[in-house]
């Protein structure tokens, strides 16, 4: 079966049929999914109530993987620059795009 | 007594409590100054290791410390090989008494180790990087201590030239212990002490981490006198917590020694002049390969296709709107691959807004859909497998 993919813009989200439970901490209150401190932009995750999770711990970028959440109800997605999507109730991966260096690939920031 | 499989909530509570300790004394710039707890861990370490009891001399910087040395050096006209032999001596006994703490903790808590271990470390970096955006592992201040010391070394010739005149110029090795890198080393075996283990070095574990946040960035030790530096004013780091700066020192002292890093490259202070003016060819034509590298990372994409004036060698629509182009520069001093620097261009028309990423050499013979399709390592996965991707929106 292929993939399921939303791109937003800089950030791609899997939908994904499996629950993730281990491994992952901190549940964010303010709704953001990914933020770039370097640059202030960010995409946040519009609702009311949402349980977000993302592993803290640094290895988690090296793999460009920047973490999963599940949704109980609809969601819209936003950043300032780039278009909404909204999100059906669901469990989803998030990852951030990469970069070609000849010595190591590296994470892009937005 | 019994292995401890998981910490209780109050073992939890003193973790973070004693994480908090840590990090506020280091890096919410209270970095203490009472030199009567440095001098006491100094003497102690001295006294492992068997050796008189030293004078103490506190300068700001590791440059300092090899000024400070070359004068003394030349003042009393001794100690020529003796630095080495006193750093090896307090190195073994030091690990000796190290050995001894951390055995008694692996064999009580074997299981428990790597867990808590982990959860201290993780806590400690986590929070220093949302604190002050610097990773203080024990692994990455030991890597920073490295090229500082190297660094030092490299420029001591000239700048403690400047300070000591027409005489020869000497370098002193940095202790080996005791320093930033122990920090958390040490941290560790006290929280362990904290929460359940009796350790019978304690004292002297606790004296030495006195000792190093008080004062010891880094010293020289000798055998009558120790040299010691402070702590940097600051150390900025990239996202990767690598040693970075493009607008000025990346770390520096009070005496405002400092040096140059961009993504963990050094500059020599003429090189930083060099970089501050570089054009986009004088970049492309470095040939110090790690410097070019970190500068286009710093100088952007954009402006090197277009002032290297890139060849277009694909262009296509995305969907409706968005224009991608696939451009490549020909690097004619490298040889292999890597002479072709590729670069991925989309822009979103409604927006104005551009991405142009650096894609692998290969794809100056792909399209720009497939550079696209790279850049999330699940896509071009998935597109090797499948030759086509799914998506159900994009924006």
């Amino acid at each position: 079966m292929t993939k399921k993919f939303y791109r937003h813009w800089d950030l791609l989200i899997e939908k994904i049929d499996t629950e993730m439970t281990d491994d992952w901490l901190s549940i964010q209150s303010d709704n953001i999914l990914l933020e770039w401190e370097a640059t202030n932009h960010f995409h946040r995750l519009l609702w009311e109530w949402i349980k977000t999770y993302r592993k803290k711990t640094i290895e988690l970028w090296d793999s460009f993987y920047a973490g999963w959440f599940n949704l109980m109800n609809g969601w819209k997605l936003v950043h300032e620059e780039h278009e909404t999507i909204t999100l059906e109730p669901w469990t989803y991966k998030f990852y951030v795009q990469r970069e070609y260096d000849p010595v190591e690939e590296r994470r892009v920031i937005d | 007594m019994k292995p401890i499989e998981k910490l209780n909530q109050e073992q939890e509570g003193k973790m973070i409590e004693f994480k908090d300790e840590v990090l506020d004394t280091v890096f919410k710039s209270k970095i203490k100054t009472d030199k009567d707890k440095v001098n006491k861990a100094i003497y102690m370490l001295y006294d492992i290791a068997w050796l008189k009891k030293p004078d103490i001399l506190y300068v700001d910087s590791p440059m300092g410390c090899q000024i400070a040395y070359n004068i003394m050096k030349h003042a009393f006209n001794v100690w020529d090989q003796v630095s080495y032999q006193v750093r090896s001596q307090v190195r073994s006994q030091v690990r000796e008494v190290i050995a001894q703490v951390s055995g008694q903790v692996r064999e009580v808590q074997a299981q428990v180790w790597s867990q808590v271990r982990s959860q201290v470390r993780r806590q400690v970096s986590d929070q220093v990087i949302d604190q002050v955006g610097v990773q203080v592992s024990d692994q990455m201040q030991d890597q920073v201590i490295a090229q500082v010391e190297s660094q030092v070394e490299e420029q001591a010739q000239s700048q403690v030239k400047n300070q000591v005149g027409e005489q020869e110029v000497k370098w002193a090795l940095f202790s080996v212990h005791w320093r930033l890198g122990d920090l958390l080393r040490l941290s560790f075996y006290l929280f362990f002490h904290k929460i359940w283990i009796k350790i019978d070095k304690i004292k002297e574990i606790k004296t030495l981490y006195e000792g190093v946040i008080n004062w010891m960035f880094i010293c020289i030790q000798l055998d009558w006198l120790c040299i010691v530096s402070g702590y940097p004013e600051y150390i900025k780091r990239d996202d990767k917590n690598r040693m970075h700066n493009p607008d000025g020192y990346a770390i520096e002292w009070k005496d405002w020694y400092g040096q140059y890093y961009i993504h963990w490259v050094w500059f020599t202070p003429e090189e930083w002049d060099k970089y501050r003016k570089a054009t986009a060819l004088d970049i492309i034509t470095r040939p110090n390969q790690d410097q070019k590298r970190a500068m286009m990372m710093v100088y952007g994409n954009d402006k090197l296709i277009t002032e290297l004036w890139a060849k277009v060698v694909n262009k296509m629509k995305d969907g409706m709107w968005y224009d991608m182009t696939l451009y490549c520069i020909e690097d004619k001093s490298q040889e292999g691959e890597d002479r072709y620097m590729v670069f991925y261009e989309a822009i979103d028309p409604s927006k104005d807004e551009k991405i142009v990423l650096r894609v692998p050499p290969e794809f100056r013979n792909r399209t720009a859909q497939e550079a696209k399709y790279w850049t999330f390592p699940q896509l071009w996965e998935e597109y090797e497998k499948t030759g086509k991707i799914d998506f159900i929106k994009e924006t």
